[in-house]
């Protein structure tokens, strides 16, 4: 990798990224409180996570935002994107953090990020959190394999930190969990093949998921 | 014309969501078109009980929840805000004027202005007449100063002439307003302020 998309990378993985997504837990929080989830389980369901929903889900899903050489191009894989979800409120929440990551990239002029804010504006695109963001990986010039790398390490952070958030884990920790579930990381983030289309299986966040009246902290 | 987007911050039970209960009523008088939105540390509760008062159509009241960082969601990353006001701007092009309360915080919590152009910081007599002494960020750098619950001063043993003496001693020329949510006094010279500075409708 060179210096400068080293530094990108740095900036795009930068946990002070405005773009919203310390409000999410994607599920953590209420798992916690239904006490499906103990403090000692944390890095288990990390790593169940990554390979079940970052892996089959998100990856394949920024891939093809990545790929996408067209808005049209882009829009119908969003489209196909949001017909594998699996709740609706899952599909929703995935929308507002796409319009909140469009935000902060438009203001900050990303390569394509107007476009793809007028095109959600006008119901063009649907604007699903990781097509954009593999989008807006694309305009910053990361290379597929780095801005994939970048994603499941912000995926693991964010779940992590909204763990650190609720409570359950000490900061020291959540950094001696995410540097013994980097080589998975590593090993996950490999480039799918071209066309491959969301295939996840994490059942216990999915369910968790359709239930966000029972998150109170985080926005799932 | 965009709607002018304007913040309350202030530390816990100050009185912002009272604020805006007194406020709306003056503002529709005026015939400002409001939206509100809040960012409620736990619960939606704030923005349920601006739905129930009624006082706006309740889609004109939407909650964000700030990911236990009541601070976060208005300063270090704002996003949310920021789309939730678009949202409501597209929903309602005649808005003039987005309230946009912050979770309760303590005194350094300050608004960035990628997210409003204007913002009060209210702080209340109960929680101390040495309060604006402290010199913290919020009351120093917000555009108003507003000390609340003025009614029950003498039952906190503040001296509230010279808690907003101090005020106006750490703020300089910036304005301080001390009002009572309860009693409804001087909340006519809050919407002045506004009117003076930020909406122009
Ligand atoms: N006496 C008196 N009580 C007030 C006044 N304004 C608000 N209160 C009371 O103060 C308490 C907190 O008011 P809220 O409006 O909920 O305060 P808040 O700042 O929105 O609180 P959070 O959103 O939880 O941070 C309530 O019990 C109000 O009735 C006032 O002017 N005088
Ligand atoms: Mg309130």
């Amino acid at each position: 990798m060179k210096g400068a998309e080293f530094i990108t990378a740095l900036q795009m993985a930068d946990s002070a990224f405005p773009a919203g997504v310390f409000a999410y837990s994607w599920g953590l929080e209420t798992l916690l409180s239904d006490g499906q989830l103990g403090r000692r389980e944390l890095e288990t369901f990390a790593e169940a996570e990554l390979h079940g929903r970052w892996h089959g889900v998100e990856r394949p899903s920024l891939a093809g935002g990545w790929r996408a050489d067209t808005l049209r191009a882009l829009s119908d894989w969003d489209a196909t994107v949001d017909v594998s979800m699996w709740s609706e409120s899952q599909r929703q929440h995935s929308k507002e953090a796409g319009a909140a990551t469009l935000i902060a990239a438009v203001r900050l002029g990303i390569t394509g990020a107007r476009e793809m804010r007028d095109a959600v504006r006008d119901g063009q695109l649907i604007g699903h959190l990781p097509c954009i963001t593999g989008a807006l990986y694309r305009g910053v010039d990361l290379s597929l394999e780095t801005a994939l790398l970048v994603s499941a390490q912000g995926f693991l952070r964010g779940l992590l930190s909204a763990a650190l958030r609720l409570g359950q884990v000490g900061a020291l920790e959540t950094h001696a969990i995410a540097a013994r579930l980097a080589p998975t990381v590593v090993q996950l983030a490999a480039p799918p093949a071209l066309g491959s289309l969301p295939t996840g299986f994490s059942p216990m966040t999915d369910i968790a998921l359709m239930r966000p009246t029972a998150a109170r902290l985080f926005i799932n | 014309m965009t709607a002018a987007r304007v913040g309350i911050g202030g530390p816990v039970g100050c009185g912002k969501t009272a604020l805006i209960e007194q406020l709306l009523p003056e503002l529709a008088r005026l015939g400002i078109e409001t939206a509100v939105i809040t960012n409620d540390l736990v619960t939606d509760e704030d923005a349920e009980r601006l739905r129930k008062g009624g006082q706006l159509p309740a889609n004109r009241i939407l909650a964000v929840q700030a990911g236990a960082c009541p601070h976060t969601v208005i300063r270090e990353d704002p996003t949310l805000n920021m789309a939730a006001a678009d949202r409501l701007e597209a929903e309602f092009p005649e808005l003039d004027l987005i309230l946009i309360e912050s979770g309760g915080d303590n005194l350094a919590s300050t608004f960035s202005l990628d997210l409003v152009d204007w913002w009060m910081f209210v702080i209340d007599v109960a929680g101390g007449g040495d309060i604006p002494r402290k010199n913290g960020p919020g009351v120093l750098q917000c555009d108003l100063l507003v000390i609340n619950k003025s009614d029950i001063a003498p039952h906190v043993d503040v001296d509230l002439d010279q808690m907003i003496a101090d005020a106006k001693q750490v703020r300089g020329p910036k304005p301080v307003l001390a009002v009572s949510c309860r009693e409804r006094s001087r909340i006519a010279d809050i919407v002045s302020q506004l009117r003076r500075d930020v909406i122009f409708a």
